[in-house]
């Protein structure tokens, strides 16, 4: 269990570092591209494609497991004050469960849809064929790794309930010390 | 029936902390299988995590917050205080003045609430304090300039607003520039006054030589500049809100890397975050989309417009009830949350009733914020309290006069719709 944990987490942490590159890459080009316009008078053709579908597709779903793990994930906190731990960990385990099937469904359903473009050879209309598997293959991959997270937080959070160790830490509330650390500078 | 249990369920998963792009998509999902079978579940399932990411605007939120990361590990935004101060400081309440136009500079910059009263709470309210300031008027200050960064151009809040409600971005993003101003000068007027009734609550600063407050000047100069980069080129269409936002983050970076020299690793840090901050908000949008098609399918807002319509009532009446529901929403949710959860219902009802979205857009989220600073859980009050070191219930109390005096502010741009919609409507494209 915890070196599965661990797996999944070195494989959310080196996706985030590529949506960083591909944040750092977006910047850049969407820049040279004003500066080609209005210097040169020849922006890049391709740079809404490549932003609009595949960059902001990576960005998003290499991060999406990563978000969740580390609480990015905003979300209403206020009956956590006033339960108990215990309880606690069964809301938390009761959100895993319930997100993992619609995550699971997701990657399921883009992921047929990437197959299927792929034996098609299908490709977006326009100057330049970008084909059209290559950003939704994004969807399966971001969507079933955070599936797999949501499976091992379930049982991680469970554990505890029956004597177990607690291998992975509640969120801190947005309200206390910790919470507001996070929040202040998010 | 099946509408009854979706609401019950993502009011369920609310409630449990299920993070809100979760639970939307949980209740969304839950909907579409009862109502509409598997199939149209599928369908949704298989194009909705596209198309609701897949969007050229969208990089416009992570690019602004790069910037705000950019500026932040810069340490310009530090500085802010110190000049205002410096310039300030001489009048009755001026350090507290100095805080609410760094408030305004710094939102102008970073996008959000909480970071700006964090900021300001770590650089303007110990100075107010050493200076003799009372304590909770002080913390009420800090709490609500921190509410500013949603009006300005930088704002994530008005970006999303305008993807949902699919208003035009940049005549949104400049639209908030005068209430920012009215809200500005709310603040300042509600601490003018509180230091005519009583001067010991905030004693005057020491002078600064006018050579120490141009070097000041000089050194926030950068920040305007950027700012003025980013407003401007939206403003003449010169570039997209995108092109502008991007360009911002570039310029944030160029800063950052003059003025602090960061390391490979805090620039990591600081994209990461950014990524990660997106992320959160793309991933709202999607929960909002697969509910958004449970809605759309079931007829729900047409049915409600179809209800408040035979009510007749004033639409008057109407909206303040919104407003109303805002200011308690604010009180306990993020401004995000708000926005995904209610904008898709809410707006055609607005305008159904004859009001501008662009307008409304303004007014909900100054109403929101207000909310963060409404007791007894407003979260800008618990920021402050946790850097001040004050009671929570010292920094409510100090809010409560700016609580007063923003409602007042509300009713004027309710009254007068042209605060809100003269800039865009200058605009040429």
């Amino acid at each position: 269990m915890k070196v599965l944990i661990q797996l999944v987490t070195r494989i959310e942490a080196t996706l985030a570092f590529a949506a960083a590159i591909i944040l750092a890459a977006v910047m850049v080009i969407v820049s040279a591209d004003v500066a080609m316009r209005y210097v040169f008078n020849q922006p890049f053709g391709w740079s809404y494609d490549l932003i609009s579908l595949y960059l902001t597709l990576a960005l998003f779903y290499f991060c999406l497991s990563r978000a969740f793990d580390q609480h990015a994930h905003v979300g209403v906190d206020i009956l956590h004050y006033y339960v108990s731990r215990k309880t606690r960990l069964v809301f938390n385990a009761i959100t895993c469960v319930a997100s993992a099937p619609v995550f699971a469904l997701i990657a399921l359903e883009c992921g047929k849809r990437a197959a299927a473009t792929f034996a098609h050879h299908d490709v977006l209309a326009g100057a330049i064929a970008w084909p059209t598997w290559a950003f939704i293959v994004l969807a399966p991959i971001g969507a079933g790794l955070l599936t797999v997270r949501l499976l091992l937080n379930a049982v991680a959070y469970l554990v505890p309930l029956f004597g177990g160790p607690e291998t992975i830490p509640l969120p801190a509330l947005a309200r206390s010390d910790e919470g507001i650390e996070q929040a202040a500078f998010e | 029936m099946i509408l009854g249990l979706v609401l019950v369920t993502l009011f369920a998963f609310l409630a449990i902390g299920t993070p809100v792009g979760f639970a939307m998509a949980i209740s969304g999902a839950v909907g579409l299988y009862l109502g509409f079978g598997p199939h149209v579940l599928m369908g949704v399932l298989e194009t909705a995590p596209i198309s609701a990411i897949g969007s050229y605007e969208l990089i416009t939120i992570p690019m602004f917050l790069l910037m705000a990361e950019m500026v932040l590990l810069s340490g310009i935004a530090d500085d802010l205080f110190k000049t205002a101060a410096a310039w300030m400081g001489r009048i009755p309440g001026g350090l507290g003045i100095a805080t609410t136009l760094a408030g305004a500079g710094f939102g102008a910059i970073c996008g959000t609430s909480t970071a700006s009263a964090a900021t300001l709470s770590a650089t303007s309210l110990p100075s107010m304090i050493r200076q003799g300031y009372e304590p909770k008027m002080a913390a009420g200050i800090v709490a609500i300039s921190g509410t500013l960064a949603m009006l300005l151009p930088t704002s994530v809040a008005l970006i999303i607003f305008a993807l949902l409600a699919e208003v035009n971005v940049a005549k949104l993003l400049m639209s908030g520039i005068v209430p920012a101003f009215v809200v500005t000068l709310t603040i300042i007027a509600t601490i003018l006054f509180l230091v005519w009734r009583d001067p010991s609550r905030a004693p005057v600063a020491q002078a600064v030589s006018f050579r120490e407050k141009l070097v000041l000047l000089r050194g926030v100069g950068p920040m305007v500049v950027l700012f003025a980069v980013v407003t401007i080129s939206i403003f003449t269409g010169l570039a997209t809100p995108t092109e502008a936002s991007a360009v911002g983050a570039a310029g944030g970076f160029a800063l950052a890397i003059w003025r602090a020299r960061p390391t490979l690793g805090q620039l990591r840090h600081s994209f990461e975050r950014a990524a990660l901050g997106s992320c959160m908000i793309a991933m709202i949008l999607m929960g909002a989309s697969v509910f958004g098609y449970f809605f759309t399918l079931s007829h729900v807002t047409q049915d409600l417009i179809g209800w408040v319509g035979a009510l007749h009532v004033s639409r008057w009446v109407i909206i303040v009830i919104i407003l109303a529901m805002y200011i308690v929403l604010g009180s306990f949710m993020d401004q995000v949350a708000i926005l995904v959860l209610t904008v898709p219902i809410v707006l055609p009802l607005v305008k159904s009733l004859g009001f501008d979205p662009i307008w409304f857009g303004i007014v909900k989220i100054v109403t929101a914020e207000v909310g963060m600073i409404t007791p007894p859980i407003g979260l800008n009050c618990f920021i402050v309290a946790r850097y001040s070191g004050r009671p929570v219930t010292d920094v409510f109390q100090g809010t409560m006069p700016h609580f007063v005096a923003h409602l007042f502010a509300i009713a004027i741009m309710v009254a007068f719709p042209e605060i809100v919609l003269w800039l865009p409507s200058l605009m040429m494209h």
